[in-house]
């Protein structure tokens, strides 16, 4: 699998729960917060903006 | 001597460097990596150049293990021109008395690009030689998107943020009308000449475009919220995505960290799991 998915990510994903957390974060693009087991992870959504910028224009160019 | 034979022999001669273009673009075989594949006319010209360095680093080397190339009967192969039979019967013992020598040099030289390539690859992606700088970037820019690694890139000021995951949205027209699909990137594949065949994610979701709506939404919290009842979930592991069938696309990038000190909550803070 050539996507990235940290360790942490992968184990939310198998939680039912904490995936719906944070399917709800992703669809609102917001920054969050996600429960599991007993602990808190921070999502956060948009890391960087700039990039978008520069190579959302160059592929749109190559179409 | 037909046309062919020199056709075949320049062929043969110029197979080195496209196999060293090839495999430094492909990478090793299950290798997460970027793959870039150009047009064959623009690849036959890079092989071309790679495959006179090649040679002439292959026949020095030959000389040094003692070996005596004839390098003037092949050039003379090549022209077809033999003098009036002059030189044939020198061209013919040179290549019949050394068959042996002759293939030994070629599927030497074939083997040895292809571990060049291989290994050039492996180097640049090891030392992110590709973040650095665009001499060494593979052309694909949709692998660079899809894992995120665009954001390592130094002229865009990377800020050190770790990417956990590429939240992707796509618009795909059905006869019923046009979907937003969204989900994480798991996965995705080229086609035969490099470019995006498919996107595989996981945790697919999708609703109607005609739904959108101007979302304030209620403000972060820890815990479940409420859904959002316009989506509906994809059966399934996986969706696949087919690039042609996808109209636009937007990527978010996202991170998640273990907070160990969780900050003042907004009020309908809900911390079950």
């Amino acid at each position: 699998m050539k996507g990235r998915i940290s360790k942490t990510l992968e184990s939310i994903l198998l939680d039912p729960s904490a995936r719906r957390q944070l399917r709800e974060h992703l669809i609102r693009g917001r920054d969050g917060w996600v429960r599991m087991n007993g602990k808190t992870y921070r999502v956060q959504i948009d890391v960087t903006s700039k990039v978008k910028g520069s190579y959302g224009r160059r592929l749109a160019e190559a179409g | 001597m037909n046309f062919a034979f020199p056709a075949l022999l320049v062929s043969l001669l110029v197979l080195p460097g496209i196999i060293l273009r090839y495999s430094y673009a492909r990478g090793p075989w299950g290798w997460a990596s970027p793959t870039s594949m150009r047009r064959v006319s623009e690849e036959l010209a890079y092989g071309v150049a790679f495959a006179l360095v090649l040679h002439a680093l292959w026949l020095a080397m030959v000389r040094r293990l003692g070996f005596q190339p004839d390098v003037e009967a092949m050039f003379l192969l090549l022209v077809g021109d033999f003098g009036d039979g002059r030189h044939l019967d020198r061209v013919v013992s040179s290549v019949a008395g050394h068959y042996p020598g002759v293939a030994g040099y070629l599927v030497s030289l074939y083997a040895a690009a292809a571990v060049a390539g291989n290994l050039g690859h492996r180097v640049v992606r090891r030392l992110k030689l590709d973040h650095l700088t665009k001499t060494f970037r593979f052309d694909n820019y949709w692998f660079y998107m899809l894992t995120g690694e665009v954001l390592d890139f130094r002229e865009n000021a990377a800020e050190g943020r770790a990417v956990d995951g590429v939240y992707v949205s796509a618009v795909v027209d059905h006869a019923s009308g046009s979907y937003l699909y969204r989900g994480i990137v798991s996965d995705f594949t080229f086609d035969r000449d490099g470019s995006l065949d498919t996107i595989v994610l996981t945790d697919a979701h999708r609703r109607r475009l005609v739904d959108d709506r101007e979302d304030a939404g209620p403000p972060s919290h820890i815990g479940p919220s409420e859904p959002d009842e316009r989506y509906y979930d994809i059966r399934g592991d996986f969706l696949v995505l087919r690039s042609p069938e996808i109209r636009t696309l937007n990527l978010d990038y996202f991170a998640v960290t273990l907070e160990e000190s969780v900050p003042a909550l907004t009020e309908g803070s809900n911390t079950g799991s």
